[in-house]
């Protein structure tokens, strides 16, 4: 007779790829310290390109970082990685999703009301690469960070 | 679902923490277990039984509502 079991490995990092994406964390700061240090503000530099006064290099490097951070961070185990911590992370999973439904429903039911049910339109300054643009530099904050924030505060509520 | 966690612990008298680590849970999960704010599996609600030598409706029991 066959024997069918469900498989239970996790798809999670180990705990010490949380510690590491901590200290990756903190590379934004310290790298936004060090570039202030260097040239006394944001808006100027002298080694890398700006556009309307945004230095690019330190911004696409400080979000990358961020990004490989929050990789580290919300794909790990916990200390203690047991069912009901899996049951949180499921829920918060859930949560973020709902959440991340809502935005876009009321986001564009706003655009629909204001520029009338004509999707992308030119003439109020939409084209396909800005939304695209805008989607992918949000997706981290509204997906992994939200996440994060909403698995947390379940931990913390089920310690009070 | 109501549990008898807290009066077996007391029996052997040991704290959630030792029963968390004999368990491989957190002792938050045993916390939130005794509260009544988690329900375990099956698997989890059998090895603490197992672990207590007690059958597990005797540890675990169903209430009106469930």
């Amino acid at each position: 007779m066959t024997h069918l079991s469900m498989n239970n490995k996790s798809l999670l990092m180990p705990h010490s790829c949380q510690k590491a994406g901590w200290w990756l964390l903190l590379l934004i700061p310290l790298s936004l310290g060090f570039y202030w240090l260097l040239y006394g503000c944001f808006h100027e530099t002298r080694l890398f390109a700006t556009v309307n006064g945004n230095s690019r290099f330190i911004t696409m490097f400080c979000y990358l970082v961020m990004i490989a951070s929050f990789f580290l961070i919300c794909l790990s185990k916990e200390k203690v990685e047991d069912e009901m911590i899996s049951q949180y992370r499921l829920k918060a999973i859930g949560i973020s999703a709902y959440v991340n439904f809502l935005c876009f429903l009321l986001f564009w039911l706003f655009e629909a009301l204001n520029h009338g049910f004509r999707f992308l339109d030119a003439e109020a300054g939409w084209n396909l690469y800005n939304v695209a643009q805008l989607f992918f530099v949000l997706l981290p904050f509204t997906t992994a960070g939200l996440y994060y924030l909403v698995f947390k505060w379940l931990i913390k509520r089920s310690k009070e | 679902m109501k549990n008898t966690l807290r009066v077996e612990r007391a029996i052997l008298d040991i704290t959630q923490q030792q029963l968390a680590d004999a368990i491989g849970v957190s002792r938050n999960t045993i916390n939130s277990i005794e509260s009544g704010k988690y329900i375990p599996s099956t698997v989890l609600a059998l090895k603490i039984a197992r672990y207590f030598g007690k059958p597990t409706d005797s540890v675990f029991q169903l209430e009106e509502t469930d």
